[in-house]
């Protein structure tokens, strides 16, 4: 099973509310934090770190600590001592998601918040049967974001990211391939404005539960 | 371009503050923190066409004030001097509004002026206003830009300005003493020795054990504000006096204990604002424009004489004082500017200011500051002390530093003798939500400085959700998402042709790499081998060489651990860039490397780390060195295969993976799998992401180019000392004893192994790195205490 946590992240935490929260995280993870220069931004990075240590909770108490958290190949965090589990977190404007699951191989998550797109910017993102579907969309703005959502989820999922050129995926199909592996994406419907995308190599059963800061204690 | 037409007096480049200030200018034209308001009531009988004319006289007689800047279709931004310039002074008349209302008028004029800006590529870039208030009190504005006039030049113009219109008056010669033009200043900086100048700065900077970061952020200016008591500011003149020292020193001193308490260090530095004017050329100080800059004071606390010491000391900083802030971010060592408050002391000495009848009073001007911690003191007639902030700062933080600041100068001031203040009697600092070291993490602010770096910070600003940008600050701190990375590499492209792949921003994410990376892409057929990890520090360079796979930025993390001093340069081979070819031997890469080495221009004996099937290579240029009649290289090798490993018969068969002979191994079976994940460990992970999918087929021939060049390569008649740093791995391995014997035998005996307690793949990782890096220190600093002739250089450690 595969628990998708998301939290609202439009009001800014008052100062002691922020430092109690921080003080929870390891050291390194807080230095993180304050690289980040706008609230918005420091406080998606705490949320995301909260609703995964939530999640983990949730699915195993015997799950490392989140100091033991590190960063892999292509930057991508996971934890050492626990092989099988994994997570991925997303944030855009507003909003903190983190998926997790144990046994299901890696995941990626994407969500944006819909907004103002200049199609032509993004050609070289898309391949061109992609582009074509999204020039004729009646909806283009939507379809954009949701085609996104859904590369990017995969994308995470394979674990390289950026390093991949998005180009080179067609995310039209049901299963998505990627250099042989094959990823089932889902359409996350966490709140209106918002497209996500989930991303695994099988996708049973997805839970989707929004959360709120007092239950991240 | 407007620079070729004719009627132009003088041009002149911008230096490094004047084009941070342009940027500003550009990037917030209604909000442009460079506008300095020079204001003040001038009292008595004014004459408006004596006023007038003087006011033409001043421009005559100061360039800068007939002066306009161009940065569009020049290589680089430029200041125009224009021989007249016509410039009307507005006129308002205030007189029937009370007092009141006058003064709100006046503010909200200031207010109004500020955001209309000032257009400098027109000149005059300035605007001047006079406001009749009543028959003989008059307000008077002069708006500038401080990228044309200093702080100091606002007295020196209003002086000249009141003896003009004195003259008018006839009441004095209406001619002045004529000053220098710009030709013996620039002369004067030019024949300083620039390399006398950096060793200078390197020394300086490199006594902080840390960089003297307060906690801060971006945000609007805030300010606090306190006026000294009439005993405090007499007790503390009678203190200097006592001292010996001038009140500036003091008051540096004083600043350096509050930073000192505050980051818990015993040498700090902060910027201090210098009128920048050399004494050498005679009549300077009367010369308006923009001479003002900001350099570092590093301060070491913690002895009686601190306040002479800071003296001495000024005057040698003074004398080399020609220095651009983004030198001593670069010698500094660290990823930015060591410093992010500044102590400005405005001592000028215009506190008379009267000509003609006019007498000027309430004389305000503006101080630009980007730094996020401004201290400012006014020793007018009150004591003005004041600290500019940035709304990022914490408040209670930029409480604590100005009444610490206050009781500190209280303090000396209630003294009867020399004796120093001590800071840890203040009350302790706020705790900040973060800790100091956590929060300094933001990177201090500089400008972009040339045009790749300029276009990059136009568009990240355009794209990123923050006011403003430095070209050290990192795209994904300030808010910068997936979209806005392709956003800005598809206006990147629109822009310039260029067509790169996002996931460069990945690998380069702040606009100084990028914009060297974009730099770099355009003069490609020039690869170079050399590729810097960290280019300043006192101590000889380390050299360190690509691995078995031809990459180097495991070294990153060695760095990190090295001597702080140590300078270190990775070389990789050609053909990494899939561009240029492979060197075919041995014997070439060595010629080719050391070619690049000594453009660095490291002093004897070479210091060189090696890793793998690189201790060849180095044992190569060892050759190369000792037939050039040089000293042998010190030479530190981990797990290195020394030649004819490949030729061990039935031993290539088990090899720890990441050894060379585990990589040829399963490229001869394609388990191409094994190769890459055992790659994605060995090389640092983020840089692996830029390479894309082309690093496969890169990588696989450039191997077999390796492989081959390694195979055909013999034992050399070397007998000079190699050290061994051995894993725990290679001590199982099969060919431990042939590895151990072939090495001791090149080495004509002088071969120390030193252990690491680490898997061969490890011993540039965290935390076994730690390790590599004492033993590697450890063995330099033994091999240059002994080497037979290290020559005495100016680079070389002081401590030895």
């Amino acid at each position: 099973m595969i628990r998708v946590f998301h939290i609202r992240n439009d009001v800014r935490l008052p100062e002691q509310e922020w430092t109690r929260r921080c003080r929870t995280l390891p050291k390194e993870i807080q230095r993180d934090l304050n690289r980040y220069r706008r609230w918005q931004d420091r406080q998606a990075g705490l949320l995301g770190k909260l609703l995964l240590r939530y999640a983990a909770k949730k699915i195993d108490a015997a799950l490392p600590e989140l100091s033991t958290l590190a960063t892999g190949a292509y930057r991508r965090p996971y934890f050492p001592y626990r092989p099988d589990f994994d997570f991925n977190i997303s944030h855009t404007d507003g909003l903190v998601v983190c998926c997790s699951a144990v046994g299901m191989g890696r995941l990626g998550v994407d969500v944006e918040r819909v907004g103002e797109v200049d199609l032509g910017e993004f050609r070289r993102v898309f391949t061109a049967e992609e582009y074509a579907q999204l020039q004729s969309s009646p909806d283009q703005v939507t379809d954009f974001y949701r085609l996104w959502t859904r590369k990017e989820a995969v994308m995470k999922a394979d674990g390289r990211g950026f390093s991949l050129d998005p180009a080179d995926i067609n995310c039209l199909p049901e299963r998505i391939g990627v250099d042989g592996t094959h990823y089932t994406v889902r359409e996350l419907h966490l709140r209106p404005g918002y497209a996500a995308h989930l991303a695994a190599r099988t996708l049973p059963e997805v839970t989707v539960h929004e959360v709120s800061l007092a239950e991240l204690h | 371009m407007s620079a070729t037409k004719p009627k132009i007096e003088a041009i002149y480049p911008l230096n490094h503050l004047q084009r941070a200030l342009l940027f500003h200018h550009l990037s917030s034209p209604t909000d442009d923190e460079g506008l300095i308001q020079t204001r003040c009531r001038l009292r008595g009988p004014l004459d408006r066409d004596a006023l007038n004319a003087a006011w033409e006289k001043t421009c005559l007689r100061h360039p800068p004030l007939r002066a306009s800047v161009h940065w569009e279709k020049v290589s680089r931004p430029v200041w125009v001097v224009h021989p007249r310039v016509e410039g009307a002074v507005e006129y308002h008349d205030w007189s029937d509004r009370g007092d009141t209302e006058q003064r709100r008028a006046i503010a909200d004029y200031l207010l109004e002026d500020r955001r209309r800006g000032l257009t400098l590529d027109k000149p005059p870039a300035a605007r001047l206003a006079l406001v009749r208030l009543g028959p003989e009190e008059h307000f008077f504005n002069w708006t500038s830009h401080h990228l044309l006039l200093d702080g100091w030049s606002s007295g020196v113009v209003l002086r000249d300005f009141l003896a003009y219109y004195a003259a008018e008056r006839g009441d004095g010669p209406g001619e002045l003493t004529p000053i220098p033009d710009l030709k013996p200043y620039l002369r004067h900086v030019q024949a300083q020795d620039a390399g006398a100048r950096e060793r200078y700065w390197r020394e300086r900077l490199s006594r902080m054990e840390k960089p003297s970061l307060l906690p801060a952020a971006e945000g609007e200016q805030r300010s606090l504000s306190t006026t000294l008591e009439p005993d405090v500011r007499d007790g503390f003149v009678a203190y200097c006096k006592r001292q010996e020292a001038t009140q500036n020193a003091v008051l540096q001193g004083l600043w350096a204990m509050m930073l000192g308490r505050y980051l818990q260090t015993e040498t700090v530095c902060f910027g201090i604002s210098v009128n920048g004017r050399p004494p050498e050329v005679a009549g300077m100080d009367g010369v308006a424009g923009m001479f003002a800059r900001i350099l570092p004071k590093v301060v070491q606390l913690g002895t009686d004489d601190l306040f002479q010491r800071i003296q001495g000391q000024s005057a040698r900083d003074s004398a080399q004082q020609y220095v651009e802030l983004d030198q001593i971010a670069e010698w500094s060592g660290g990823d930015g500017l060591p410093f992010n408050s500044l102590l400005a002391v405005q001592n000028y000495p215009w506190t008379e200011l009267a000509g003609g009848g006019l007498r000027v009073a309430e004389f305000g001007g503006d101080l630009t500051s980007r730094y996020p911690v401004t201290c400012m003191v006014l020793p007018r007639e009150d004591w003005e002390v004041s600290l500019r902030y940035r709304e990022g700062v914490p408040e209670d933080l930029a409480r604590w530093l100005l009444n610490g600041f206050l009781d500190l100068i209280r303090a000396v001031a209630g003294l009867s003798d020399r004796s120093l203040p001590d800071p840890e009697d203040l009350p302790p600092p706020p705790l900040v939500t973060t800790t100091p070291a956590a929060a300094a993490q933001r990177p201090p602010y500089v400008a972009p400085s040339n045009g790749t770096q300029l276009r990059l910070a136009g568009l990240w600003e355009q794209l990123l959700p923050v006011d403003t940008v430095g070209i050290d600050d990192n795209f994904f701190h300030c808010g910068g998402t997936s979209l806005a990375a392709l956003r800005l590499f598809a206006r990147l492209e629109r822009l310039t042709g260029n067509n790169i792949p996002p996931s460069s921003l990945l690998l380069h994410p702040t606009i100084r790499q990028l914009a060297r990376f974009l730099d770099a892409g355009e003069a490609a057929s020039e690869w170079n081998n050399l590729v810097p990890q960290r280019v300043s520090g006192t101590l000889p360079p380390l050299f360190c060489f690509h691995g078995g796979l031809g990459y180097v930025l495991m070294y990153q993390s060695l760095t990190r651990h090295l001597h702080p001093q140590r300078p270190v340069y990775a070389l990789q081979p050609n053909g990494i860039d899939g561009r240029s070819e492979l060197d075919g031997s041995i014997q070439e890469m060595a010629a080719h490397y050391l070619a690049e080495i000594d453009k660095v221009g490291a002093p004897d004996p070479l210091i060189l780390l090696s890793y793998c099937y690189s201790g060849a290579i180095c044992v190569a240029i060892g050759r190369l060195l000792l037939d050039a009649g040089r000293p042998a290289p010190v030479i530190i090798g981990a797990d290195i295969d020394p030649p004819g490993i490949l030729d061990q018969g039935g031993q290539k068969n088990w090899r720890k993976p990441g050894s060379l002979a585990w990589y040829w191994g399963h490229l001869r079976l394609g388990r191409w799998t094994d190769i890459q994940e055992q790659l994605a460990g060995e090389v640092l992970p983020e840089r692996v992401m830029g390479e894309n999918l082309r690093l496969r087929l890169r990588a696989r021939r450039l191997k077999d180019g390796l492989v081959a060049a390694f195979r055909s390569y013999r034992a050399p008649d070397y007998g000079h000392p190699i050290c061994l740093l051995r894993s725990q791995e290679l001590r199982q391995w099969p060919s431990h004893s042939f590895v151990i014997e072939t090495w001791r035998r090149i080495s004509g005996d002088q071969l120390t192994i030193q252990d690491v307690p680490a898997g061969h793949a490890e011993l540039f990782q965290e935390p076994a790195v730690a390790e590599t890096a004492r033993l590697v220190e450890s063995y330099i600093e033994s091999r240059t205490a002994t080497a037979t002739a290290p020559p005495a250089r100016a680079t070389s450690d002081p401590a030895k």
